[in-house]
């Protein structure tokens, strides 16, 4: 007797897109999808367990190794969150230069965002374009710091070295050519028919549904709801810079993905400003050779590329965390998936899926 | 420049005269003939085959600001048959849960269809591999064939992402099948008859693209679903389906998709060409060079396109075939009707 | 964040405790008042902490404390709420009713913690295979 059956579509841990390990299973009508389920932990490495048993200044290693795409704001939270503690004083020179690098990781990681949304819509040309911009990224870098990935380059009290002389034309070359290489961007794939009818309207997260899912970042700043922890609780030294918040209000993909070019531009701002004010002097502060931490908790954020990067921190006056927990933007932005997802294509699900911008590293952990 | 107009002609009148010096009875020679003609256009499918690879992927390399291959040969010419060797000699998979024999069976037939499209198309002048008067029907019928192999290639992989990728062809092969053949329509109710030779006897003065530019626009966009490739490249799908209906097929069995994927192309660019770009007309030249010449500006264009565009979704592209492009088509075949009774008209 | 809202908040509703701290506003709360506590926060016009950041525990070894760190968009102030729960058979009412962002944050906490939200819609293992044994972030926990 035939019988209709439902049918699972398992989507990754091996799948091209998505994004690295993530895993869903999909329950189409046809090409309609009915429901879909997260399944994640495939990246998990049990970092915070691992920080409990490292001296503080041993872990800073392993915060670049959760959102590898944009780590040196992952550095900076941690870091920042520990001086917080301890009350103690950054240079400025550190603190500007810990905000240009912030700020070109966040570049390099919106770069990678807008690749990957292109390659997933099939546009396989776009990847190599931004691609191309974000390794400039990463030459500076490795000027810097001497590694192109995980940079463990942030210390507690300051940074890990000086920047080299010739970082600073490389830099100012970089930030003004890059408004001109995303129009290429732009009038390769922003303005083409098909990718604007695959983003355009699709998976809408309007911004009540957003703020109750605690999707933050970029995500949320596209539905129209301007947070970002930047403006709104500013750390290190972004008080002193002039940069818009940008904010977009259809909440579909196409904003999702504009609004990343949006925050490009701003970050080039902060950037020229930084290295326009870039003041002379110690980039490492005072920090006792053994650092103990008094008792105490705190919560501490920054703004990553992905959203609102929490810092828990639990001391009990050892060298060591007594409980650390990390907050993970994309961690929380995936919850929203399963229902930003449900009633779309096959194909949207891809889109969306690209949009929210999710890095597994982070949200295993 | 006689002598290779005439070349292949020659050769083939050659063998004749040969044969008829060893006093074979007449039947045997033109079989012979015949074969040595599909020899030849097996030959010319894998030559072209190995060009177009590695046209593609220079072509993509240049749009994507990068080399493309640049080891194996001057500019990286030999990359492609080293690539064969490797596909060679890759493991043959086939799934357990496969169904042995359709999946089998898949790569061959899709291979097929796309070499038989080769029979009818004239690649110079007098040298058509088999005058069929009811050529262009012959071609249209072929190629609808291969969306019976991929969907049998989709089935047999007992693979959802196959299934889907199969079901997509299928829908997308049918829907776009008819404005191919109504934009086709115009051009043979101008000509008056299904015989490829004859469209092209008929554009010795003017290609047809400028008397039915609408349908040629009709029949390239259709005609890049029909082959499956980007922006149409939806059966396969690669970031939503992993492969498609190629997921499970490995080595040699994938090439043969791969094969006659661009077998498939080179034959819709050709007919392309014979419908209206006129054939091989064209001055200077030998035709037969003039023909390549024009199939391969086609096959660029081709090209270009999947590499600088993203993938359309599948509902879209159901509304673009059946609520644009078959009312556009329908209109321009009006419109030639129109057109050519206003002609007699004028001619009395 | 001003102090008095929560003052007069704590006077009125429920048995919470003000932790000075010079970083954040930090209340302590009792179990039982936790969900209550947690619609005013929500709802309050005063309060209207409508952006819930952040669910954690922290493994004390005689009890557990759960943190809450919340944050309003429309004021723009945050604050951190705890909540001490028992050591044997750890149990909090879920909030994923009142803030479907934390429906994924207690299956972490239940994951590597160990502690049981009731009336979750899903609790599972969300990060760890479903077949593992105990709880990795508790202290006591050996490999």
């Amino acid at each position: 007797m035939p019988r209709t059956q439902e049918l699972n579509l398992n989507m990754g841990p091996q799948h091209p897109s998505t994004h690295g390990v993530f895993r869903c299973v999909i329950t189409p009508d046809g090409e309609t999808v009915t429901r879909v389920e997260n399944h994640i932990g495939y990246l998990h490495r049990g970092i915070e367990k691992i920080a409990e048993s490292k001296t503080y200044p041993q872990f800073i290693p392993y915060t670049d190794r959760m959102d590898y795409l944009c780590s040196m704001v992952y550095n900076q939270g941690y870091v920042e969150t520990i001086e917080k503690m301890l009350g103690i004083e950054v240079p400025e020179r550190a603190e500007y230069i810990r905000v240009i690098m912030a700020e070109l990781s966040r570049i390099a990681s919106h770069l990678v965002m807008v690749a990957t949304m292109a390659i997933d819509l099939a546009g396989t040309s776009n990847w190599m374009y931004c691609f191309r911009e974000r390794e400039k990224i990463l030459d500076l870098f490795e000027m810097t710091c001497g590694s192109r990935m995980t940079f463990s380059y942030m210390r507690i009290g300051g940074v890990a070295e000086d920047l080299p002389e010739e970082f600073i034309p490389a830099c100012r070359k970089f930030i003004n050519e890059f408004p001109e290489k995303m129009n290429e961007v732009h009038e390769l794939l922003t303005g083409n028919e098909i990718f604007q009818a695959r983003t355009k309207g699709i998976g809408i997260l309007p911004p009540d549904m957003a703020v109750a899912y605690g999707v933050t970042g970029p995500n949320l700043r596209a539905s129209g709801v301007p947070y970002d922890v930047r403006k709104n609780q500013p750390y290190s030294i972004y008080d002193r810079f002039d940069f818009k918040l940008p904010v977009r209000f259809n909440g579909d993909c196409f904003d999702r993905y504009l609004l990343r070019f949006d925050e490009m531009e701003q970050s080039c701002r902060i950037i020229e400003q930084a290295l326009d004010s870039l003041p002379e002097g110690e980039i490492k502060g005072k920090v006792p050779k053994m650092i103990k931490i008094p008792p105490g908790e705190i919560y501490h954020q920054v703004e990553s590329s992905k959203g609102a990067l929490g810092f828990f921190l639990v001391s009990d006056g050892s060298n060591k965390p007594y409980r650390l927990h990390v907050r993970g933007p994309s961690f929380v932005n995936m919850g929203v998936f399963p229902e930003l997802a449900k009633g779309w294509k096959i194909q949207d699900v891809i889109s969306i899926l690209a949009s929210l911008d999710p890095v597994l590293g982070e949200v295993d952990r | 420049m006689e002598l290779l107009e005439r070349l292949f002609v020659n050769i083939a009148g050659l063998a004749r005269t040969l044969m008829a010096g060893w006093s074979l009875p007449n039947s045997i020679i033109e079989l012979v003939v015949l074969i040595l003609g599909i020899i030849a256009i097996i030959g010319l499918i894998i030559v072209d085959a190995i060009i177009l690879v590695w046209l593609e992927r220079k072509i993509a390399g240049f749009i994507q600001e990068r080399p493309g291959p640049n080891r194996l040969g001057p500019a990286g010419v030999f990359q492609t048959i080293a690539d064969t060797f490797k596909l060679l000699g890759k493991e043959d998979v086939i799934p357990r849960s496969a169904d042995r024999w359709v999946f089998r069976l898949a790569p061959p037939l899709v291979f097929v269809p796309a070499i038989m499209l080769y029979a009818v198309i004239p690649f110079g002048k007098d040298m058509v591999p088999v005058d069929l008067n009811v050529g262009l029907f012959y071609c249209f019928s072929i190629a609808s064939l291969g969306t019976m192999s991929f969907l049998m290639a989709g089935w047999g992989s007992h693979n959802k992402y196959s299934l889907l990728g199969g079901m997509r062809t299928v829908a997308q092969m049918i829907s776009y099948e008819i404005p191919l053949l109504l934009s086709v329509l115009g051009v043979v109710m101008i000509v008056g008859s299904l015989n490829l030779s004859d469209i092209v006897a008929a554009q010795k003065n003017v290609w047809f693209i400028i008397i039915q530019p609408v349908a040629f626009i009709i029949y390239l966009i259709a005609a890049t679903a029909e082959l499956n490739r980007g922006p149409f490249d939806l059966p396969e799908g690669e970031q939503e389906l992993v492969a498609g209906v190629y997921t499970e097929f490995s080595g040699m069995r994938w090439a043969l998709f791969f094969l006659a994927e661009y077998t498939n192309m080179v034959a819709t660019a050709a007919i392309a060409v014979t419908l209206f770009f006129g054939g091989w007309h064209g001055p200077w030249l030998p035709s037969w060079m003039w023909f390549f010449l024009k199939v391969y500006l086609i096959i660029f264009f081709f090209m270009v396109i999947k590499w600088t565009y993203p993938r359309i979704r599948v509902d879209h592209l159901m509304h673009f075939g059946w609520k644009f492009l078959i009312p556009l088509s329908l209109a321009n075949l009006l419109l030639t009707g129109v057109g050519i009774e206003i002609y007699r008209f004028m001619r009395g | 964040m001003h102090p008095e809202i929560i003052s007069k908040l704590a006077s009125r509703y429920f048995s919470l405790t003000i932790i000075p701290d010079q970083h954040t506003t930090k209340i302590q709360v009792e179990e039982n008042d936790m969900v209550y506590l947690m619609e005013q926060l929500k709802n309050a016009p005063e309060l209207h902490f409508e952006l819930l950041l952040d669910i954690t525990a922290v493994d004390y070894k005689d009890h557990y404390m759960i943190v809450y760190n919340l944050f309003s968009l429309k004021h723009g102030h945050k604050i951190m709420v705890m909540c001490r729960i028992a050591h044997e058979n750890p149990s909090i009412v879920t909030i994923s009713d009142l803030y479907p962002a934390a429906e994924v944050l207690e299956c972490e906490v239940y994951d590597l913690m160990g502690i049981e939200f009731i009336s979750h819609p899903n609790l599972r293992r969300i990060l760890l295979s479903e077949d593992f044994e105990g709880y990795p972030l508790r202290k006591d926990f050996k490999n």
